[in-house]
């Protein structure tokens, strides 16, 4: 700490901590309004289901099989998600005052929906390996460095939200991505079949027998908790 | 007092402002709330003081590549899908500042480009899926990294980096002091009854010379075709890929820039 110095002329006000600036009308501080601050508890981020779901068919046969020369056969359906891009609607967060050029903002939030856990279940009724991935620690303050967060991604897809300045009001926006190809997410039904050398096949997708063709996931994702938005301006003149 | 176009004000609160080219002069000093680009200190407003700081080298750890776990394995292998599943989650305390309450924060990386709450920091062997992540939140006592890493195929190999952290202290206003006070007994010097000391360092614009934070003022990320794309300052961006078998799935926007304040805390 050295010695402090306040001065005023030629059009700059300058308080310094000896040579150190501490404010100056040259290199604006970041002015906060905390009258203005948005605070919303409880805030809601949600993300609706994909738009489009489908399957991936895997089928294999295995003929010959001694001692009895039967036929194996078995086939697998895979949950599919079909390429996207959503811009999700504009949430409004609130009014900012006039001349508000940067949001100060933080989450503290936690997933109260989330998708089934993905790859991995035999059967529908058995749980998946793996949690639905998030990038949001859950219930912990994270700041929001730029406005903008991936809530979710995985391979070939990805969630995002913001949080910017529209018309002099704070908004929330939100889109949703799935890549050419799409991506799955686990299985929806195996089933094995043996049958002797000259019986029909059951199980390809165009036989009565085929597995499952539907797709039931909903991968819907909520968040819930507080966000809390600070009005600032650092850029002076009109 | 005013001098070139600067107001400067103390009275029940203390002001520093534009004048403005018509209308009320005091407008600023009045209602600063309605003139905040012309407003460069008001006792109203708050202000980002440095309450602790520090910069933290880490060594992030290498990570061998996943080990596939071949799913759903009928009995004769006429389908196998082949899945790499492991991930790694380590956390550490980068700063205890035992504050009491959860303070704003930012964070940089060694380079002082602040990161985004959930930052990609490394990406492996570039189109095989492996991403190292950083996340960073506050509690009354610390800020905490959670490192994320998922390896994909390939290795991941160690980092080292260093993460400039910097904790603001709750503005607050003390009732018993004067709205301006300087005296050279004593080395006193506040603003807006304590809101800003000469002693504590306040997040602003930087002057020449100084060592600076790159600041993001617009969103950082955006996404397309799956993909993730993070611009930093400069125009660097890094970006995930899709890789299935012969196609590779890229990010297909347009984000290429993104602007940055060149701030000091």
């Amino acid at each position: 700490m050295a010695t402090p110095r306040f001065s005023f002329k030629a059009g700059r006000v300058l308080m310094q901590d000896g040579s150190r600036t501490v404010l100056d009308t040259a290199a604006k501080s970041f002015n906060a309004v905390p009258g203005a601050v948005i605070t919303i508890d409880p805030f809601t981020l949600s993300f609706p289901d994909f738009n489009s779901k489908g399957y991936r068919y895997l089928y294999g046969r295995q003929p010959g099989i001694e001692p009895f020369n039967y036929t194996y056969e078995i086939c697998r359906t895979l949950a599919r998600v079909n390429p996207e891009e959503t811009t999700l609607p504009n949430v409004d967060l609130g009014a900012l005052p006039a001349g508000t050029d940067f949001l100060e903002s933080r989450i503290k939030l936690t997933r109260t929906l989330s998708p089934a856990k993905t790859w991995g279940s035999i059967s529908p009724s058995q749980a998946g390996l793996y949690d639905w991935p998030s990038e949001i620690i859950p219930g912990q303050w994270m700041q929001l460095l730029g406005n903008s967060m991936i809530a979710e991604r995985g391979d070939n897809w990805a969630r995002l939200f913001e949080i910017v300045i529209i018309a002099g009001r704070a908004v929330l926006r939100r889109r949703q991505t799935v890549g050419t190809l799409g991506f799955e997410t686990g299985q929806i039904e195996a089933k094995e079949n043996s049958h002797s050398a000259n019986a029909s096949d059951s199980l390809r997708e165009s036989n009565g027998g085929h597995c499952s063709f539907v797709n039931s996931n909903n991968y819907a994702s909520t968040y819930a908790g507080v966000l809390e938005i600070t009005p600032c301006s650092y850029r002076s003149g009109s | 007092m005013e001098d070139g176009g600067k107001c400067l004000l103390i009275g029940d609160e203390m002001a520093i402002w534009d004048e403005p080219t018509s209308g009320d002069k005091f407008a600023p000093y009045k209602h600063p709330e309605q003139h905040l680009k012309a407003v460069y200190f008001h006792s109203k407003n708050d202000y980002y003081a440095e309450a602790a700081a520090a910069s933290v080298p880490v060594t992030h750890s290498a990570y061998p590549a996943s080990a596939p776990s071949t799913w759903a394995n009928d009995f004769y292998g006429l389908i196998t899908i082949t899945i790499y599943p492991d991930t790694y989650t380590v956390s550490r305390v980068l700063l205890t500042h035992n504050l009491g309450y959860v303070p704003k924060f930012l964070i940089a990386d060694e380079n002082y480009n602040e990161l985004p709450a959930s930052a990609p920091i490394q990406y492996a062997n570039n189109e095989q899926g492996g991403t190292r992540f950083v996340r960073h939140y506050a509690t009354t006592t610390q800020i905490v990294q959670v490192e994320y890493v998922v390896p994909g195929i390939g290795a991941m190999a160690s980092l080292s980096k260093t993460y400039r952290v910097v904790v603001f202290r709750k503005p607050q206003a003390d009732p018993s002091k004067p709205v301006f006070q300087a005296k050279r007994a004593g080395n006193v010097l506040i603003a807006g009854r304590g809101k800003v000391d000469y002693s504590e360092k306040h997040l602003r614009l930087a002057e020449t010379g100084e060592t600076v934070f790159h600041m993001p003022t617009e969103p950082v990320y955006d996404i397309n075709n799956g993909q993730v794309r993070y611009v930093r300052s400069g125009g660097f961006w890094i970006e995930s890929v899709t890789v299935r078998g012969a196609t590779v799935v890229r990010y297909g926007g347009s984000l290429t820039s993104v602007d940055y304040l060149s701030v000091v805390a």
